[in-house]
């Protein structure tokens, strides 16, 4: 960068004139040093003491003892843990493949929706987007309340029957996973929409002089030239979906049985309702690696095609 | 792209149907919340209030104890959104335009601790705040709160496309880096500022698992934090007042989108395609 060969060059200058305009060389870490030393302190210190308690035995009230990786061989073999793990799996692949495509079907066709309509639509979107999950949470569980929600009266008019959409052990899940997708398919929309409109139109209409079909223009244009933008969708979808807590806690608690106990709430009831420290501290760590693995797998899946 | 004529009916009917799905709980919220019980509670859902009243609101408010919990939200909201602004700014400038030594290792550990889930970090958390006194109070919820990978970022990206001869210029005619960062970089970088300050305002109202875990009071409560609570305790009954709440839970957030929508939209869409 030029500023620093400008001061570099300054500072080892014999000319005292000069060396009072570059600046002291401790500065910049005086920039960084507030950011810095609180992503340390409230994220990477936690996370290596994490590490440290999953080592241990420690259910608060006693002291702990140390029992190495116990923990992460006792929590293969919880059911409940394992389970957890079945359920967050099919919530991710609920955000992924039914959440992902609905936006981005969305943003085509807003895409081809004149201004104002698009507009009023963007924020019609939006809004659930911005509100609170417990917000949603706590509406959508009246709306799904069983047998007088109005989701069951709507229900009524097709002639089908009414459900305990978060009662019934087949349906929670896929409750939840709805409400979710309800509420951040506007979100990835606005962010395939910016991308759409990044994609020249003459591309299009080259290959429509060459007699492309519609599907064709989506499959090779559109879909390769999203690329980048796909890419933070789907990362930024399943990191943000392995993470779901608010919205299973307060609509269902895990509930009913185990069938919507998903992993970090799980964690959290191990830590805070049944005081395992340690035992959570491993299954924070499993999450962690988890979410890692399952990262990197998608970043190198999506490099392995070039895009132009 | 090229709007087919039978296309174009069925497009802006499919974007009408599905912003009115986006829209639709929210409406019955509101028709719930400004109803009697009685109403509530009937067999067939009665879509459009034939008795209005705004007593709901008002117990939700009052003795549901809503109103502290907004105060609460708020105090912890704008600390959030200060400290957020404010010290990654002053990082994002350092890591922008600054050559120091260590300056990739350092950004580097940063990068590493946004990958880490919040599981990860609230045990030990729980345990400091727990140690140094804090459980339950205004720090003990700000501090897991109080900066923001995200702002650190999109500040960092913003900062780097300043001119450097601005900087040259502040330098030469005398003025103090820390001068520097406050005349010429902070003015330039307002409308990240504005997003920023948005996003963090919007994430601090909505967080949950933290507030939870530290709030152990009445009079602590947040507003996600207390429409939990609430729901649980009145759960099957008082629908009405449960709406109310939520409907007051709303009005910020909402606010504070429908006058910002330019800054939210691009700041999301700016983390978007920056990757």
């Amino acid at each position: 960068m030029k500023i620093s060969t400008f001061n570099s060059n300054i500072l080892q200058s014999k000319n005292r004139r000069w060396r009072k305009v570059a600046y002291h060389p401790l500065i910049p870490y005086a920039f960084i040093l507030p950011a810095f030393s609180w992503f340390m302190v409230v994220r990477m210190f936690p996370f290596i003491f994490s590490a440290f308690i999953s080592l241990y035995r420690w259910p608060i009230i006693q002291a702990p003892t140390y029992i190495g990786i116990d923990n992460y061989i006792l929590v293969l073999r919880d059911p409940v843990f394992l389970n957890s793990l079945v359920k967050t799996a099919h919530y991710v692949a609920g955000q992924i493949f039914i959440g992902i495509p609905l936006s981005l079907g969305l943003a085509l066709i807003l895409n081809a929706v004149a201004g104002p309509i698009r507009t009023v639509a963007r924020t019609c979107f939006f809004i659930p987007v911005v509100t609170g999950l417990a917000v949603i949470a706590v509406v959508w569980m009246w709306i799904l309340e069983f047998p007088y929600g109005i989701m069951n009266y709507v229900l009524s008019f097709v002639g089908l029957p009414a459900q305990g959409w978060l009662r019934d052990p087949k349906l929670a899940m896929h409750s939840v996973i709805g409400v979710s997708i309800w509420k951040n398919v506007g979100f990835n929309m606005i962010i395939f929409l910016a991308g759409l409109q990044g994609v020249p139109y003459v591309y299009y209409e080259a290959a429509k002089i060459d007699g492309a079909s519609g599907w064709q223009l989506f499959k090779n244009i559109t879909l390769p030239l999203l690329k980048p933008v796909s890419m933070f969708v789907f990362i930024y979808t399943t990191i943000g979906a392995f993470k779901v807590f608010a919205q299973v806690y307060i609509m269902t608690d895990g509930g009913p049985g185990d069938s919507t106990r998903v992993l970090v709430l799980h964690i959290y009831q191990t830590a805070f309702s049944f005081l395992k420290m340690g035992k959570a501290s491993a299954m924070a760590i499993y999450l962690l690696l988890i979410i890692l693995f399952v990262t990197l797998l998608q970043i190198k899946y999506m490099r392995t095609e070039r895009y132009y | 792209m090229r709007i087919r004529k039978i296309g174009w009916m069925t497009f802006n009917v499919v974007v009408v149907c599905s912003a009115l799905i986006m829209l639709a709980p929210f409406f019955w919220m509101v028709s719930t919340a400004i109803k009697p019980l009685e109403d509530v509670l009937s067999k067939v859902p009665i879509l459009i209030p034939e008795r209005i009243t705004f007593e709901p609101f008002l117990l939700a408010w009052g003795a549901a104890n809503f109103a502290r919990y907004y105060l609460n939200s708020m105090i912890v909201a704008l600390a959030a959104v200060f400290t957020a602004t404010f010290f990654c700014s002053l990082g994002g400038y350092g890591f922008a335009k600054y050559e120091f030594a260590g300056r990739e290792i350092f950004f580097m550990a940063i990068l590493a601790t946004l990958m880490l889930p919040e599981s990860v970090t609230i045990i030990p958390l729980f345990l400091m705040v727990k140690t140094a006194g804090w459980v339950n109070t205004y720090q003990g919820i700000i501090i897991p709160q109080m900066m923001s990978g995200f702002a650190l970022f999109i500040i960092r990206q913003f900062v780097s496309r300043v001119p450097d001869e601005m900087i040259h210029a502040a330098r030469i005619d005398g003025a103090s880096e820390f001068r520097i960062f406050f005349q010429v970089i902070l003015p330039t970088i307002k409308p990240v500022l504005a997003t920023v300050a948005i996003v963090t305002f919007m994430s601090s109202w909505d967080s949950l698992l933290w507030p939870i875990i530290v709030i152990s009071s009445k009079e602590m409560r947040t507003v996600p934090v207390g429409l939990t609570i609430f729901s649980e305790e009145h759960a099957l009954i008082n629908y009405n007042q449960l709406m109310a709440a939520a409907t007051l839970s709303m009005v910020p957030v909402v606010t504070f989108f429908v006058i910002l929508q330019r800054y939210i939209v691009r700041g999301i869409v700016m983390s978007g395609l920056k990757g």
